[in-house]
C-alpha cells in the first residue's frame, strides 16, 4: 500500500472537501455499479443510466444540429450504440465522458453526411425564460433586442451557430451553452486545454461578428 | 488579466448564448425517451436472427450469381442425399436374396410346372435352413402364382406353292 493513496473509492470520496466533488464522485461510483450490471444484461440498470444522461446528451446533439427530430434520433442511436459497446468500456474514463464521445462521433458523422441539408427545427424557449435574470437583462437594456421577439432572436442565434465549423460549434456548445469546464471539454474532445481555449476564442469572435447587430 | 478582458469582451455574447439553455423539447419528452431506447434495444436483440436471414436474402437479390450457385449446390445436395438414401435402403433389405417372395413371384423362373405345385414346394426343405443361425425359421419360399408362359413360335412359309 503506497502512502497517501486512498485505500478504496469510499476513502477517496470521504477525503474530498467540496460537496459538489463529493456528489460527483458518488455519482461516478454509482455509474460504475450500474455499468457493471448493464454489462451483465440488466436493462433496468441501463434504463437508470439513460435517465441520468439523456438530457445532457440530447442537449449537446440538439445544440449541434439545431433540429429536434435529428437530435432525438441521434440521442436514441447513441444510447443503443453505447449499450452494444458496453463490453468494450474498460473504465479508463468516466462513463459520461465515454458516452459523450459516442454522441459526438455520431453527431459529427451525421453532420458530415448531411452537409448543406441541415434545416432548423427549433424547440420553443421555456415559458419561464422571460423571467430568467439574464434574459430580463438582455431585453431591458437599450439595444436592438428590445425590438425583436425572443423567437426571432433564437433563430438568429442558431443560424449564427450553424455558420461555425463543427469543431468550433462543439466547443461553444459544451462550454458556453452547457457550462462544462474547459478541462472537461478537453477530456471529452480528447485534445489539450490549449486547443480548447484557442477554438473557443476563435468561435466567440466569429459569433460576435455574425451577431454584431444584436450585440451593440 | 487576459482572461478578464476576454470575459468582458464576450459578456454580451455569453448572455445571448444563455438563451440556448432555455430551449426545451416538448413537455414529457424525457419521460418517454428511456422506454423508447430500452424497447429498441430489446427488439434489436430479438431480431438479430431475422437480420441474418434478411442479409442473406439481400445478398441473393443483389448478386444473382450467388443465388444461382446456391441453387445448384442445394440441388446437388438433395441429389446426393436421395442417392445415399436409396443405397442404404437396398442394403438393409429384410429378405435374403433367394427368399424374396417378389423375386419368386417373377414368371421368369425356369422351373417346371410340376415343381411349382404347392405340394411339391412344401415337401422340399429350404436350401438355407441348414446353414442359418437364425432361431426363427426363415419364411418359406412361396410358389409362384403364375404359370410361366411358354410361347411356341412356328415359322411361316409365305412362298407361293407351285401349281
Amino acid at each position: 500500500m503506497k502512502g497517501g493513496q486512498p485505500q478504496n473509492k469510499t476513502d477517496a470520496i470521504s477525503r474530498s472537501s467540496k460537496p459538489e466533488d463529493l456528489q460527483q464522485q458518488r455519482r461516478q461510483a454509482d455509474d460504475i455499479m450500474l455499468v457493471k450490471r448493464a454489462k451483465n444484461g440488466d436493462l433496468g440498470a441501463y434504463d437508470e443510466l439513460v435517465r441520468r444522461y439523456q438530457q445532457r446528451i440530447y442537449s449537446m446533439i440538439y445544440n449541434m444540429t439545431a433540429n429536434h427530430e435529428d437530435a432525438s434520433d441521434l440521442t436514441q442511436e447513441t444510447f443503443i450504440k453505447a449499450f452494444r459497446a458496453l463490453k468494450s468500456f474498460k473504465g479508463d474514463s468516466t462513463f459520461y465522458t465515454w458516452l459523450y464521445r459516442i454522441a459526438i462521433n455520431k453527431t459529427l458523422n451525421f453532420l458530415k453526411q448531411n452537409r448543406g441539408k441541415i434545416h432548423m427545427s427549433l424547440n420553443s424557449v421555456d415559458f419561464n425564460a422571460e423571467h430568467t435574470p439574464e434574459i430580463v437583462a438582455l431585453v431591458s437594456e437599450k439595444n436592438p433586442f428590445r425590438d425583436v421577439s425572443l423567437e426571432e432572436l433564437q433563430e438568429k442565434l442558431n443560424a449564427a451557430m450553424l455558420k461555425l465549423s463543427d469543431k468550433h460549434r462543439l466547443v461553444v456548445t459544451l462550454h458556453d451553452v452547457m457550462g462544462l469546464p474547459q478541462e472537461e471539454v478537453a477530456k471529452i474532445m480528447d485534445c489539450n486545454l490549449g486547443t480548447v481555449r484557442s477554438r473557443l476564442f476563435y468561435a466567440r469572435q466569429q459569433l460576435q461578428a455574425y451577431l454584431s447587430d444584436y450585440l451593440k | 488579466m487576459n482572461m478578464d478582458r476576454e470575459t468582458q469582451e464576450f459578456e454580451k455574447l455569453r448572455k445571448l448564448l444563455a438563451l440556448k439553455r432555455l430551449e426545451m423539447p416538448p413537455q414529457g419528452y424525457f419521460d418517454t425517451l428511456p422506454d423508447k431506447i430500452i424497447s429498441r434495444i430489446q427488439s434489436d436483440e430479438s431480431s438479430s436472427d431475422e437480420n441474418l436471414l434478411l442479409l442473406f436474402w439481400r445478398l441473393l437479390k443483389n448478386k444473382p450469381i450467388i443465388g444461382f450457385a446456391t441453387a445448384v449446390a442445394l440441388i446437388a445436395l438433395v441429389g446426393l442425399a436421395s442417392r445415399s438414401f436409396n443405397d442404404s435402403e437396398a442394403s438393409i433389405s429384410i429378405y435374403p436374396p433367394h427368399n424374396n417372395p417378389w423375386e419368386l413371384a417373377q414368371p421368369s423362373h425356369n422351373t417346371s410346372l410340376a415343381e411349382n405345385t404347392p405340394s411339391a414346394q412344401l415337401s422340399q426343405p429350404s436350401p438355407d435352413a441348414a446353414s442359418s443361425t437364425n432361431p426363427v425359421s426363415p419364411a418359406e419360399s412361396m410358389p409362384s402364382l403364375f404359370q410361366s408362359i411358354q410361347l411356341k413360335v412356328t415359322p411361316v412359309n409365305y412362298t407361293p406353292s407351285n401349281k
